[in-house]
C-alpha cells in the first residue's frame, strides 16, 4: 500500500465508522438523504478518487483508488459514493468538467432511450434514462449516449431532469428513472474516449457492485464471525458447535472467492473488460446470496432489526446483486465468450484473463 | 488484514514463456489420448510420459541443483502443473513424489535420502507412494497403530495401510507410523520413514475404485526390517512433519482441475452457438474456475515466499471440491443424448468416469470436514 492510499484509507473507514452508524443506517434505509455524511465524504475528498490529481483527485492509481468502494461497502455507506467516483472518473476521461456533489452515470432506458441530437452550436438531448440512486438529491448526471453510429458523454445538471417514478429498492434507498428535456452547450458534450465501450454504464456499474459487495460480505463474515463467540446457549458459545464452525467456513470461502473476483473487476476497471467485469460480478453477486442467507441464520433474530447493523449490510448485498446485471445476465454473456473459441480453445482463453 | 487474505498472483515473465513451451510439448505427447484417458487426470499412469517429462526439466522444478532440481521459480512449477492438469495428461506415476514426497524429503531428509532418491524422482524414473490412512485411522489421522519397533540396527514393522495411491508402481513409500507410545497418545510418538517398496514383508493389494479403476491399494506390512537410516527426519516428530507435507499436498490447481475434461467436452458438445440456459450454466463454471485460478495463484505466491498456505488452500481445496462435484451435476442436465450416439460418446463417456470420481473429490487429500475445521480453527473459532 502506498503512503498515499494508508492516510486515504485510514481517513476514510474511521470517517466511515463515525459517521454512520445504526441510526443513520435506519434514517437512510428510510429513504433519507444524509446531507451532513456526503459533506463529510466531500471534505475527505473521496468523491474524487477515482479522477486525475489535476482534476482534484489524490492521484491515486485507479486500482487503489477502487479500494474505498469496498471499504464504503463494508461500513454500509448509505450515499451513491462509487456512483459518484464513477462519474467523476468517466467526466474527467472525456474532458469535461466535474464539480463537487453527489452524481451519478445512466444511460437511454432500455424500452425508450434517449435521443441526442444536434441543435444549432450545441446539443439537444431528451428522452428517459437508465434508474438513477438518490435521482432528487443529484448535482451532476453523467449520461452515455449514441449519437449514430458515436458514442457520447453528456454532462447534465438538476434542472435539466425531471424525476420519474421512484423505483423499489431492497436498501430503500431511492432510485428512479430521470426524464430529460436539455439543451446543452458543447461544453457539456463530448465523445466517448475510443478506449471505453459503448456500454460503459452497466460495466462500470458492475464491476463497482462486484468490489462492493467483496467489501460488505467479508464485514458480514466478521460480524458473524465475532456474533457467534460471543452468544452463548446450551452453556458455551454457539462457535463451540461444529456445525456453526462449518457454516462459519464455507462464509470464509465464499468471502475468499468473492474478493478475488472483486480483484479481477478493478483489474478490468481500466479499460471495462467484459470478461473480468462478468465473473466478478456473477461470482460476487452469488457468493452475496449465499453468505447472506448463512449470516443470518447464525444471528438469529438479532439479524433482522434495523438496530443493528447486518440488517443494512444484507439488505445491500441483495440490492446489489442485482444491480447493473445479476448473475444470470453476466454469466450467460461470460459463457457465449468463454465458448466463443469452442471446447479446445477454452484453456488459453482462461488463462490469457 | 484477515487471516485468510490471499495475495494477488505474481507475474512472472518466465512463466509465460515457459507456458508455449509445455503447450508444444503437450500437443505432441498427448495427442492420442482420447477424452476419456484425459479425464483420468492426475490419475493417469505412463512412465515413459513421466520420464519424458523429467527430461525436460519439469519434475522438481524448484528443488536445488544438486539434488536433480533446476532451481525454478514457484510460478514456473505453477504453469507446468495447471498445464498438465488442462491437457488431461498422465502425469500420475511422478506427482506425488514432484507435489510432496520430495519436498518432505528436502526439508526433512537425510544427506543420503536426498541424494538417492530426489535425482532419479526429478528423471521422472522414481515414483513415491503415501503411507498414512489406516483401517480405523482416516481422517483421523492420529489414531495410526501401524508401528516401527526399534531392534537392533533399524526398526521391525507391522501392520496395514490402505487408500494407498499408487504403491503398485511406486518405487518407495513415506510412511508414516507410531515409534512409541500407543494410539491413544496421539500425535506424540510418530515418525516418518522411507520405504524401498521391494523391502520382503511389503505385500501390495489392489482396490477397485467406482470407476472400476485401480488406484488405491491396501499395503501390509509384516516383519518388514528397515535400518535406522530409513527414518525421514527426527523420531517423535512425525506429526510436525506430515502436516508441513499436507500444506503441499493441498495446495495445488489439481484440487479443481481434475475435471476439467469434462467442462471442454461439455463446451464441445454444445456447439458454437449454445442455448441461453448453457450459455449461463457454462458461464457460472468458467466464473467459478477464474476466480478459484485466482486464489490458486495466490497460494503459489505464499509458496514461493516460504510461507505455509495451509488455511488459504484449505479454502481452495474445500470450494474447489465443491466446483468439481457441481460440474458433473450441471454438465448431465444440459447435453442430451446416448453414450452410443456418436456426436455424444465422448462426452457421455467422460461423464461416466467423472460422476463416479466424484464423491472422493471431497474426501482425498483430506475430507471437507476436515478442511472446515482447518478454516474455523484459522478464523480463531477453534
Amino acid at each position: 500500500m502506498t503512503e498515499t492510499l494508508r492516510l486515504v484509507v485510514d481517513a476514510a473507514t474511521k470517517a466511515f465508522a463515525d459517521t454512520f452508524g445504526p441510526e443513520r443506517l435506519r434514517e437512510a434505509a428510510h429513504g433519507a438523504w444524509l446531507e451532513e455524511g456526503w459533506a463529510v465524504l466531500e471534505e475527505l475528498g473521496l468523491p474524487l478518487a477515482l479522477a486525475p490529481e489535476s482534476a482534484g483527485g489524490f492521484g491515486l492509481d485507479v486500482e487503489e483508488a477502487l479500494r474505498l468502494v469496498g471499504i464504503a461497502a463494508s461500513h454500509a455507506v448509505p450515499l451513491p459514493l462509487a456512483e459518484t467516483m464513477f462519474a467523476n472518473h468517466l467526466l474527467a476521461r472525456a474532458g469535461l468538467a466535474i464539480g463537487a456533489g453527489p452524481a451519478a452515470v445512466v444511460e437511454g432506458a432500455a424500452e425508450s432511450g434517449l435521443l441526442l441530437s444536434r441543435v444549432g452550436d450545441g446539443w439537444r438531448l431528451t428522452g428517459v434514462s437508465s434508474p438513477a440512486p438518490w435521482p432528487s438529491s443529484l448535482s451532476a448526471i453523467a449520461v452515455v449516449v449514441k449519437d449514430g453510429a458515436t458514442a457520447r458523454l453528456a454532462r447534465l445538471a438538476p434542472d435539466h431532469v425531471t424525476v420519474g417514478e421512484i423505483a423499489a429498492t431492497l436498501t430503500g434507498h431511492p432510485c428512479g428513472r430521470l426524464h430529460v428535456d436539455a439543451t446543452l452547450s458543447t461544453d457539456d458534450v463530448a465523445s466517448l474516449p475510443t478506449d471505453l465501450p459503448p456500454d460503459v454504464a452497466q460495466r462500470g456499474g458492475a464491476a463497482l457492485r462486484a468490489i462492493g459487495l467483496a467489501g460488505a460480505i467479508q464485514r458480514v463474515v466478521e460480524l458473524t464471525t465475532g456474533f457467534v463467540s460471543e452468544r452463548v446457549q446450551f452453556g458455551r458459545t454457539l462457535s463451540k458447535f461444529q456445525v456453526v464452525q462449518h457454516d462459519i467456513a464455507r462464509m470464509a470461502g465464499q468471502a475468499a472467492a468473492a474478493r478475488a473476483a472483486a480483484d479481477l473487476a478493478v483489474e478490468g476497471f481500466a479499460d471495462f473488460d467484459v470478461v473480468r467485469i462478468a465473473a466478478a460480478k456473477a461470482r460476487t453477486g452469488e457468493a452475496a446470496g449465499i453468505v447472506a442467507a448463512i449470516a443470518h441464520q447464525l444471528h438469529g433474530a438479532i439479524g433482522v432489526t434495523e438496530e443493528y447493523t447486518l440488517h443494512h449490510l444484507t439488505r445491500q448485498l441483495w440490492q446489489w446483486r442485482d444491480e447493473f446485471g445479476c448473475e444470470a445476465e453476466w454469466n450467460e454473456k461470460l459463457g457465449r465468450l468463454a465458448m466463443s473459441g469452442g471446447g479446445a480453445g477454452l484453456w488459453a482463453w482462461l488463462t490469457a484473463v | 488484514m484477515h487471516a485468510l487474505d490471499f495475495p494477488p498472483p505474481r507475474h512472472h515473465a518466465g512463466a509465460e514463456t515457459l507456458r508455449q513451451e509445455v503447450r508444444a510439448f503437450l500437443a505432441r505427447e498427448v495427442i492420442s489420448r482420447t477424452p476419456l484417458l484425459r479425464s483420468d487426470s492426475w490419475n493417469g499412469f505412463d512412465a515413459d510420459f513421466s520420464r519424458k517429462l523429467g527430461a525436460m526439466g519439469w519434475i522438481g522444478m524448484t528443488w536445488p541443483k544438486q539434488y536433480g532440481g533446476h532451481e525454478r521459480s514457484a510460478f514456473e512449477r505453477y504453469v507446468v502443473i495447471e498445464e498438465m492438469l488442462a491437457a488431461g495428461a498422465p502425469v500420475a506415476g511422478h506427482w506425488i513424489a514432484d507435489r510432496q514426497s520430495g519436498p518432505t524429503l528436502l526439508k526433512f531428509g537425510s544427506e543420503e535420502q536426498k541424494q538417492t532418491v530426489l535425482p532419479r524422482i526429478a528423471a521422472g524414473e522414481c515414483f513415491l507412494c503415501i503411507g498414512m490412512s489406516e483401517p480405523n485411522a482416516g481422517s483421523d489421522l492420529a489414531a495410526v497403530r501401524m508401528r516401527a519397533q526399534p531392534v537392533d540396527g533399524g526398526y521391525r514393522i507391522n501392520g496395514a495401510k490402505i487408500w494407498t495411491t499408487g504403491a503398485h508402481y511406486a518405487h518407495y513409500m513415506i510412511l508414516f507410523c507410531r515409534t512409541s507410545g500407543s494410539a491413544e497418545d496421539r500425535q506424540a510418538g510418530t515418525s516418518q520413514f522411507l520405504i524401498d517398496m521391494k523391502t520382503p514383508g511389503v505385500t501390495v493389494s489392489p482396490i477397485i475404485d467406482m470407476a472400476g479403476q485401480r488406484h488405491f491399494n491396501e499395503v501390509a506390512f509384516e516383519d518388514v526390517f528397515v535400518p535406522a537410516s530409513a527414518m525421514i527426519g527426527t523420531e517423535g516428530n512425525g506429526w510436525k512433519q506430515v502436516t508441513s507435507e499436507l500444506a503441499f499436498e493441498r495446495s495445488g490447481p489439481e484440487r479443481f482441475l481434475s475435471s476439467y475434461t469434462l467442462l471442454v467436452e461439455l463446451v464441445k458438445s454444445l456447439g458454437p452457438a449454445p442455448t441461453g440456459r448453457a450459455a449461463e450454466a457454462v458461464g457460472r463454471l468458467v466464473a467459478h474456475l477464474l476466480t478459484l485460478r485466482r486464489l490458486s495463484r495466490g497460494v503459489a505466491v505464499l509458496l514461493e515466499d516460504g510461507e505455509n498456505p495451509q488455511l488459504q488452500a484449505s479454502v481452495v481445496k474445500d470450494l474447489g471440491a465443491s466446483f468439481e462435484q457441481e460440474l458433473p451435476e450441471i454438465a448431465r442436465l444440459l447435453v442430451s443424448g446416448a453414450a452410443g450416439e456418436k456426436s455424444t460418446r465422448d462426452f457421455c463417456l467422460v461423464l461416466h468416469n467423472t460422476v463416479l470420481n466424484a464423491p472422493t473429490f471431497s474426501l482425498r487429500g483430506g475430507t471437507r470436514e476436515i478442511l472446515r475445521g482447518i478454516i474455523a480453527r484459522g478464523l480463531g473459532l477453534r
